[in-house]
């Protein structure tokens, strides 16, 4: 080996990390070499001292915290403690689909009470003024409002007003 | 408890030696779980399968073992020891998030330090988006060297040997991330080039690469302590 060769693997061969052949050649190639030699010990110098840095143990015991972290988001979630868990987004999903579901539900019984009471003879049936701001949406409840035959007292259609 | 005497003891409760086979099949026994038979010989591995079916107590354990090391590894990365509490607590959390996928393929403590690397890794992107910095780390990363000792006055070898620690801690400040990664790992933690590339996700050549450039600029920022 010639000492480009030396100067890249002096670093793996302070580690360690040589196959034994290559070790053998780079620590007969040192001892032959005064160049790389000295590379060798200004390499070694650095390398050694950072053993000398002070070592940073925790100042309290992680554990309580830890476990305090834990049991918060099992009681919680009522599950383990899993950021990533799915079960946020299907309920929301599920309130979703439930007030999309309500609104239909609701149109109905809005169509049903109407068409009863008409069958009932206007029993207590007085004009329902509603201020709102904003069209009737097709299949909305206000527009089911509207079609159950209430009757109004705006000129406009598709607007009701108070 | 019983499987946590059974880890730490190396026998069982019967008196039976412990091999490193039945053990494994103890705890395929007492899990339920064919992947027992298969765990390296980690005891740190087992106790992490534990983990991953509920059991805290062989969690806590490895907690007891590893938040020293952590601790002081990720402190190494971000020069501010509370800081580092924080981030040591946070590897700990998704280490336990991750138990129930956790398969021991490999040393425990390469996959925990390659989450700790994940940490510290988004800890420095946050950094650089809102750079605030703590005394400390000013204290360390600042522009200027620290001083010697005047011309002419023989410094005592105590204060030589503070000098020289402290112009080296604020030299593996100044190292890019990855190689100050690199260096804390296989200078503290006494990982292999191998184990240092599963933790960082690159090449062993990569990690050599890494470790050759780290050690050159080590050498030329302690050039002037040499033979002093």
């Amino acid at each position: 080996m010639d000492c480009q060769e030396i100067a890249r693997k002096l670093s793996a061969f302070l580690d360690g990390e040589l196959p034994e052949a290559e070790r053998v050649q780079v620590r007969q190639h040192l001892q032959g070499c005064a160049r790389c030699a000295a590379d060798r010990e200004s390499l070694a110098f650095a390398w050694e001292r950072l053993r000398e840095l002070p070592q940073a143990a925790p100042r309290t015991d992680l554990w309580p915290r830890i476990e305090a972290r834990l049991a918060g988001e099992t009681v919680a979630h009522g599950w383990r403690w899993f950021p990533w868990s799915p079960f946020p987004a299907l309920a929301a999903t599920a309130l979703i689909v439930g007030l999309l579901l309500g609104v239909q539900v609701g149109e109905l019984v809005v169509n049903a009470g109407a068409a009863a009471a008409g069958r009932a003879g206007q029993v207590g049936l007085e004009p329902v003024d509603v201020q709102y701001f904003g069209d009737v949406f097709p299949g909305s409840l206000a527009d089911a409002v509207l079609n159950a035959g209430v009757e109004t007292r705006s000129p406009q259609p598709g607007r009701v007003t108070r | 408890m019983l499987v946590d005497n059974a880890l730490s003891s190396g026998s069982f409760p019967d008196g039976a030696e412990a091999s490193a086979g039945a053990r494994n099949e103890d705890l395929v026994a007492l899990t339920g779980d064919a992947d027992m038979a298969h765990t390296p010989d980690d005891p740190d591995a087992r106790l992490m399968v534990l983990a991953g079916r509920g059991d805290l107590s062989a969690f806590r354990t490895l907690v007891d073992k590893y938040q020293g090391p952590l601790t002081n590894f990720l402190n190494h990365l971000v020069l501010d020891k509370a800081e580092a509490e924080d981030l040591a607590q946070d590897v700990f959390l998704r280490a336990y998030q991750a138990s129930r996928r956790y398969r021991p393929e490999a040393k425990f403590s390469t996959w925990l330090y390659r989450i700790a690397t994940n940490v510290a890794l988004n800890a420095f992107k946050a950094k650089r988006r809102r750079p605030t910095v703590s005394l400390d780390a000013m204290e360390e990363r600042s522009g200027t060297e620290p001083a010697r000792a005047a011309t002419g006055q023989r410094p005592d070898r105590e204060l030589e040997r503070d000098e020289i620690v402290r112009a080296v801690g604020h030299a593996l400040g100044q190292l890019p991330e990855r190689q100050r990664m690199a260096v804390v790992l296989q200078r503290f933690e006494g990982f292999s080039y191998e184990e240092i590339g599963e933790a960082l996700s690159v090449s062993v050549e990569a990690v050599d690469s890494m470790l050759r450039r780290a050690k050159a600029a080590l050498r030329d920022k302690l050039a002037s302590y040499r033979g002093a």
